[in-house]
């Protein structure tokens, strides 16, 4: 062998030891990497940045905090809970923790636009399986289910699914394959491009490794959120959600268009019954059942707190008294739907003030506490101390 | 060690990293593969 072709080899050698190299870093990453001080999910460590991070790192937060005989309570669903419109210092989720005291540890894995059984809750599930002790709380609105897959998390159902994380709960399997059979080719696409790159990742851990690397050391893609220093380790990206301004100045903007918003919450939910009431309507309510029962795994349901969030005060006394009876019903129906299914559901902000809210659907610091008050109550019926 | 002796040796040393760098750059490329081009935009409502 010449020594020109001892160095051709040498390099072509190397280049797998390399890679194998990288995929054994991602395995351990996984098994350590989560965000530092962490408090819930800001722009920072986010889609919203293209920060996607991977279920490995949403279930390390959890489980850095547990120890035995502590109760992990997993706070999934949308920006309601996430605590958008409360600083930093007031998310509801650290009065959540106050509540409840040391024998439970609260994290909040809630996500800006996230359905109520859907990426947060999915870690839950997780944690659920490995016979950790938890309570998951997530919140929605009258009809509102969706999907584990198919949404801006849906990344997370196909990255839990191929490490093996979740329940084995074929109706859900059935329920994805038959919805998939009947979108769209670009949806069809995306949806096995996120599956490929999910299978991949289970044998590979690339996802680990390198969001490890861009949290601590250095993140390598432009986006807006970030700019103009992208670069920067998400370490040091601050929480900028908004907060709530002084109540004089709530409320203010395009009040038309969040009144018609919340009229919708009931309007295609509910009918006249010929007698100058309403009756909940049939079709929507039985798929929402489905979809309960096909998504969400029955070992799941009784370690739940499904929160049916109301919209302010501000906007719900601006609905004429037959609209604000349909919402009323609306809101109790569906609790009764979801308790039909074994899961604990309350409606939540029937008595909140418009100081408790930022703007329509959000909470301010003061809405949090109050929300957090109730939560830990209806966490602890299902944990108790 | 002579010089030449020095030389393969920081030839093949050269060749190692290289290597080894362009297999951590294909496993970063997985990651960066599976990144959406547009981030995702959430909307308050």
């Amino acid at each position: 062998m010449t020594f020109n072709q001892l160095k051709a080899l040498v390099l072509l050698l190397a280049i797998p030891v390399g890679f194998a190299l990288a995929v054994r870093l991602g395995r351990e990453a996984e098994g350590y990497a989560k965000p530092q001080r962490f408090v819930r999910l800001h722009y920072g460590i986010s889609p919203e940045s293209l920060y996607y991070l991977p279920f490995s790192m949403l279930e390390n937060v959890a489980l850095a905090r547990w120890a035995p005989g502590k109760t992990i309570v997993i706070v999934a669903g949308n920006s309601i809970l996430n605590g958008y419109g409360q600083a930093e210092r007031d998310v509801w989720t650290l009065r959540l923790q106050e509540e409840l005291g040391d024998r439970y540890v609260v994290v909040n894995l809630a996500f800006r636009g996230a359905l109520p059984y859907e990426a947060g809750a999915l870690v839950a599930e997780s944690l659920l399986r490995r016979n950790y002790p938890v309570v998951l709380v997530s919140n929605t609105s009258p009809g509102t289910v969706g999907r584990v897959a198919g949404n801006a998390y849906g990344y997370l159902y196909y990255d839990a699914l191929y490490k093996g994380r979740l329940f084995n709960h074929p109706a859900r399997d059935a329920n994805i394959a038959e919805w998939e059979a009947t979108a769209t080719p670009a949806v069809r696409a995306e949806q096995d491009e996120l599956r490929r790159a999910a299978r991949l990742d289970a044998n590979l851990r690339f996802q680990a490794l390198w969001h490890h690397v861009g949290y601590r050391h250095l993140f390598t893609t432009w986006n807006p959120h970030t700019r103009p220093q992208f670069w920067q380790a998400r370490a040091s990206a601050v929480d900028n959600l908004p907060v709530a301004p002084p109540l004089a100045e709530r409320f203010r903007t395009e009040v038309a268009s969040e009144l018609t918003i919340t009229q919708g919450f009931s309007v295609n939910l509910a009918e006249p019954d010929g007698s100058g009431s309403w009756r909940v309507l049939g079709p929507p309510a039985e798929i929402v059942s489905d979809l309960i029962e096909d998504m969400i795994p029955p070992k799941m349901r009784r370690h739940m707190v499904m929160l049916l969030t109301q919209n302010a005060p501000f906007y719900r006394t601006r609905l004429t008294p037959t609209e604000l009876a349909r919402d009323n019903l609306v809101f109790s129906a569906y609790e009764q739907q979801w308790r039909k299914h074994g899961i604990a559901a309350h409606i939540v902000g029937l008595d909140f003030t418009d100081e408790d809210y930022y703007d329509r659907s959000h909470l301010a610091a003061a809405g949090g506490r109050k929300l957090a008050r109730l939560t830990a109550d209806y966490v602890r019926q299902i944990s108790p101390p | 060690m002579t010089p030449s002796r020095l030389r393969q040796c920081g030839a093949l040393t050269a060749r190692l990293a290289i290597g080894l760098t362009i297999g951590f750059l294909l496993h970063y490329l997985l990651y960066r593969l599976s990144l959406p081009v547009q981030p995702f935009i959430y909307v308050a409502f």
